[in-house]
């Protein structure tokens, strides 16, 4: 059964929405046209009539209206420039948060020169705040994910090499060098299995983020 | 619909989003029951405009809100009061009182006391 969001009118409308929507960030966007959506099949109900459906829509009011009232940016149409759009400082392709990105995970990767990585982990840290496409929830997986990738590479590596040092040979009181048990110890493996965790949660985090930063708007 | 003044759509503006609390005062609504009483009390032109009002509220934390099943579409956000809106509500209520009073008398032509 055809409901009343599927009526080719109602369909328009919400296609018309979600393009005015591109002037609003990416979260009261959506979160515009959600209520919308939900607004519209409480008023239109199952099996609307045409001329019910118009009423409707009309009572919505324009669609630039409703973004204009969310503090949508000026359109082209208005004549004024689009440089006001999420707040002025987003580049509007994603640029910043992929910059956060690729900063976050250079500074892990460059920790031995470690006042480049300092710099570029405090960068990242920054753009991923001052991003205007990510949302809370995805700002707060990108700091504490992404940029978890310097101390955590600083402190394994600093595990892995205070474990070689105690387990490395020495000669004991009578002249015989002794050397540990090798393997790996039990700790050793829960550390290890935790780090593969981490790395595939934070390849999934880098491309789930990287798609919300190109998303389209 | 009738012409409107101008002052009378500031009016409205103003006092939009106390109306708003008020109507959640009592009980929970979702959206479309908020628009619907505001709309027929003639304090919205365009319906969809409340949304973006409501999605304000909800940050500033005046209005909660939490999302139900329907049987007859999509999810529906329902919206209740917070403390912080029913306290915002309370110092509204107040200074309408006063408001109301000062812009009578003038109104009616009568000395203030």
């Amino acid at each position: 059964m055809m409901t009343a969001l599927d009526h080719p009118l109602v369909v328009e409308y919400l296609h018309r929405l979600a393009a005015e929507s591109a002037r609003l960030p990416a979260d009261q966007a959506a979160e515009l046209q959600r209520d919308i959506r939900e607004h519209l099949a409480a008023a239109l109900g199952n099996d609307p009539s045409e001329p019910s459906i118009r009423e409707g829509i009309d009572r919505l009011g324009m669609p630039a209206e409703l973004v204009d009232a969310a503090g949508g940016a000026p359109s082209h149409q208005d004549g004024a420039p689009d440089t006001n759009r999420r707040s002025g400082s987003d580049d509007g392709n994603g640029g910043v948060e992929l910059a956060a990105l690729v900063l976050l995970l250079g500074a892990g990767v460059f920790f031995i020169l470690w006042p480049l990585a300092l710099l570029m982990w405090a960068v990242g840290l920054v753009l991923v705040f001052r991003s205007q496409r990510w949302d809370v929830g995805e700002k707060l997986r990108a700091a504490l994910v992404v940029g978890l990738t310097m101390p955590l590479t600083v402190m394994v590596l600093g595990l892995a090499g205070a474990s070689a040092w105690t387990q490395a040979c020495s000669p004991s009181s009578g002249g015989q060098v002794q050397c540990p048990e090798s393997g790996i110890p039990a700790w050793g493996i829960v550390i290890i299995l935790l780090l593969v965790a981490y790395l595939v949660y934070l390849v999934w985090t880098v491309v789930r983020l990287a798609r919300a930063a190109r998303r389209s708007r | 619909m009738a012409a409107q003044y101008p002052a009378l759509t500031q009016l409205r503006k103003g006092v939009l989003e106390h109306c708003v609390l008020a109507l959640l005062q009592e009980e929970e609504r979702y959206g479309y029951d908020l628009v619907t009483q505001l709309s027929e009390a003639g304090l919205v032109a365009s319906e969809g405009t409340i949304y973006p009002l409501l999605s304000r509220l909800r940050k500033e934390e005046l209005v909660a809100t939490s999302w139900r099943e329907s049987t007859s579409g999509p999810p529906r956000r329902y919206y209740s009061l917070t403390d912080q809106g029913r306290s915002v509500l309370a110092d509204f209520n107040r200074s309408w009182t006063d408001f109301k009073h000062s812009v009578d008398l003038i109104l009616l032509g009568k000395e203030l006391r």
